[in-house]
């Protein structure tokens, strides 16, 4: 069977494991080239099938691309394919050769990954490295081919980003991408060069202001957020779009993919072990891969319910899906758990300790009812859990409890609430469409009917929320499933 | 009297109390506030038509959290004789820390609300009217969901918590501007008492009364406090900007919260140690 919902716009190609550097943080410990790397003619066939596939733009990375001699033909073959090219490399090689090369073979974007100021760059990196990469932007600057610079924040730089910033524009780079550096690879073995969960806030407060200066395009990666409007500002004006848009979940096995130096096909390749190598195309065409129903599973199914801790109850849980997966991965070791760096969990974590000071369970209630129109579901709910241990048998705290707790997509918590509030009153009609809606989410949908039209008996009649939520749910029965 | 709240710290909060201003005299006025909480404005209004006792709504910011509870204390002043009170009532505030402000607001049963990082507000507790546009996505277009539910949260808040009114006959009073007021000894104009010989009023506060001055609601040209729209500015250790202190000597303020300071480092409104290093 083949499922053809998902189509790619994007990959990112690890052409070669051999790398000319041995940096402190590299996230898969290159060296040498591995064996089994695809051959110059396997690797053109591919650049075939990532053009039929549908793919519009490819990261070629590494290791260090362009150790690979033949990756200045794979950018010709993809470019003459209609699919655009960038490239991150270390720089070394990138002479003025070579930028003519990447130039006349149709490359879009050259990113040199930056790791600090010249000093603390070469100390991550390799003596000269940062020199290196001066001369490859200025290069790349005479050709007119488009810069950009990538920087992996650790405590070894986090400080020095402003003075980053500075060394980047006056390089004349115009586009600039932050992500978090993992304990994975090389950074494993360097605890303490791991950024703090809250240190995420930092970043994100520094690439706002990068972005609002307007003077280099910045880009936070996927690892970074998540919505904070000022990530959400950031992102807009990086992306100069007119509005918002709320992240809709890591890209891997959805709208991208990642191939690894031997033809693997994973959803990232970050997250490559042998569980998430959907095949090789060595084996099976690139599109039989893509659109096999059985492929990227543990993206393609992820939903909130499977992920734990703070994840698991947030308010943002079903749009994000906790975030970047292999943050999870390499910081719990696994992807269904929660995610460190976001933004956001570092608040929710905030929120579990601080309301066990108040010690007023009426006024939590009121600040609960100020909240919930405010839109504030998940800071209500913590009020509202306060507020029941203070006074278990509370009736009203409950039914807002069961709607807030709805609201922030905590259907088994609403419908625990919801519970709890009928056995106060078992006939209070508000808790039971409670209860019924939160049944229908729970994929209970004859169940919630049963008790919505109860409720709608019981109210007489009278209670036109309790009618529209019963018209919504008869309507969404007789309708053809949904995801 | 005595009422509680918490509230979160960077939200507004009301207080809101009952007098019968207008015919008696008798108003609520605020006599004590903590710091950390400002007052950013009153209202007044009637409760119904005719003679009726009127809703004094107190706004206030909490701008910094604070350990313990801290008490705002009104007291039921006569305003043409400010030392002729009545009685008392405190609420007992607990400010909170709170980032969610920072956050857009989401809920996967009203995808109307992500139009809050444009600042809409949403309805108590409805879902808004889906729209059919399409947003990027980091480059990808991508369809809100529609609304599916409308589960209408109970309203049942009685915001008013402190009853003061006395019975009063409306031969007592002129009613002028919807606001009952008594010609002879009050005039009343836009619902505030001006010409009362022995407090002055503008834009509704008192003003060159002997140990406060108002000037648009907030006192100024007091000897020891110089404020400069609403806040205390020129002081001698601590320079408000936007209403938070900055520059000062022992606390650099960042988005109205102290930090970096030498023995309580503050970020986001969380205290953290701040001999680690990332504090």
């Amino acid at each position: 069977m083949t499922n053809v919902r998902y189509q790619p716009v994007t990959a990112v190609w690890e052409v070669t494991m051999g790398c000319n550097f041995r940096c402190g943080h590299c996230g898969s410990s290159c060296e040498g080239a591995l064996p089994g790397q695809l051959t110059t003619e396997e690797a053109l066939d591919l650049c075939d099938q990532i053009a039929e596939l549908g793919l519009k733009w490819i990261t070629l990375s590494g290791g260090e691309p362009l150790t690979r001699a033949d990756t200045p033909q794979l950018v010709k073959r993809l470019s003459d394919n209609g699919v655009l090219v960038n490239i991150i490399t270390n720089g070394w090689l990138l002479d003025e050769k070579m930028a003519k090369t990447l130039k006349e073979n149709g490359i879009s974007t050259v990113a040199i990954s930056i790791d600090g100021t010249p000093e603390i760059h070469d100390k991550i990196r390799k003596k000269g490295a940062f020199e290196h990469a001066r001369q490859a932007f200025a290069a790349m600057k005479a050709l007119g081919i488009k810069t950009g610079a990538v920087t992996t924040i650790t405590k070894q730089n986090l400080d020095i980003l402003p003075a980053m910033k500075e060394e980047l524009i006056g390089m004349g780079v115009e586009t600039w991408q932050v992500q978090i550096g993992l304990p994975m690879g090389n950074l494993k073995q360097r605890p303490d060069w791991l950024l703090e969960p809250r240190q995420v806030r930092d970043i994100i407060d520094f690439c706002y202001n990068t972005a609002t200066e307007g003077r280099i395009g910045i880009y936070p990666a996927d690892c970074i957020g998540y919505y904070s409007k000022k990530d959400l500002e950031t992102r807009r004006i990086s992306y100069k779009s007119n509005t918002y848009s709320l992240w809709n979940g890591c890209n891997a096995g959805v709208r991208g993919f990642g191939i690894l130096h031997n033809g693997d096909i994973l959803g990232c390749t970050s997250i490559r072990s042998k569980e998430f190598i959907e095949g090789n195309i060595r084996e099976r065409k690139l599109r039989d891969i893509w659109e096999d129903e059985n492929a990227f599973l543990w993206r393609r199914q992820m939903k909130k319910e499977k992920l734990s801790g703070s994840c698991k109850k947030c308010v943002y849980g079903s749009k994000c899906l906790g975030g970047c997966p292999n943050t999870r991965l390499t910081m719990k070791g696994s992807i269904y758990e929660e995610n460190e760096y976001c933004a956001y969990n570092v608040s929710l974590k905030e929120m579990e300790t601080k309301y066990s000071s108040c010690d007023s369970a009426s006024a939590l209630r009121k600040l609960a009812d100020s909240l919930i129109p405010q839109g504030d579901f998940q800071e209500a709910s913590f009020a509202l859990r306060r507020a029941q241990e203070l006074e278990p048998d509370n009736a009203d705290a409950y039914r807002a409890m069961g709607y807030s707790e709805f609201m922030c997509g905590n259907y088994e918590a609403s419908l625990a609430a919801n519970e709890k509030a009928l056995k106060i009153n078992g006939r209070d009609t508000y808790s039971m469409g409670g209860k019924a809606l939160a049944l229908f989410r729970l994929g209970q949908k004859e169940e919630g009917l049963r008790i919505m039209q109860e409720a709608v008996a019981l109210s007489g009649g009278q209670d036109p929320n309790l009618l529209q939520d019963l018209r919504y749910m008869t309507s969404n029965m007789s309708a053809p499933a949904n995801k | 009297m005595s009422n509680e709240m918490v509230v979160l710290q960077g939200k507004v909060f009301s207080v809101e109390l009952q007098s019968m201003l207008g015919s008696t005299l008798y108003g609520w006025s605020l006599t004590g506030i903590p710091q950390g909480i400002a007052l950013l404005g009153t209202e007044t209004s009637r409760t119904t038509l005719g003679v009726a006792p009127v809703i004094q709504r107190f706004w206030f910011g909490a701008y910094s959290a604070v350990k313990d509870k801290a008490s705002l204390e009104f007291t039921l002043v006569n305003v043409s004789d400010v030392s002729a009170t009545e009685k008392k009532h405190t609420v007992s505030v607990k400010v909170i820390p709170s980032d969610s402000e920072e956050f857009a607001k989401l809920s996967e049963n009203s995808d109307a609300m992500v139009s809050d990082v444009c600042n809409s507000m949403q309805p108590y507790g409805y879902p808004l009217g889906a729209t059919n546009f399409v947003n990027m996505a980091y480059g990808y277009p991508y369809r809100r969901g529609e609304v599916v539910f409308k589960y209408g949260y109970p309203c049942a808040t009685d915001d008013v918590n402190v009853k003061y009114g006395y019975p009063c006959g409306t031969n007592d009073v002129n009613l002028k501007y919807g606001y009952p007021c008594d010609d002879q000894v009050v005039a009343h104009k836009y619902g505030y008492p001006c010409g009362v010989q022995d407090v002055l009023l503008k834009y509704g506060f008192p003003c060159k009364t002997q140990d406060v001055n108002f000037k648009y609601g907030y006192p100024c040209g007091v000897q020891d406090v110089l404020l400069k729209y609403g806040f205390p500015g020129a002081t001698e250790d601590v320079n408000f900007k936007y209403g938070y202190p900055c520059g000062a000597q022992d606390a650099a303020l960042k988005y109205g919260f102290p930090c970096k300071s030498s023995d309580a480092a503050i970020m986001y409104g969380y205290k953290c140690d701040s001999s680690k290093s990332d504090c």
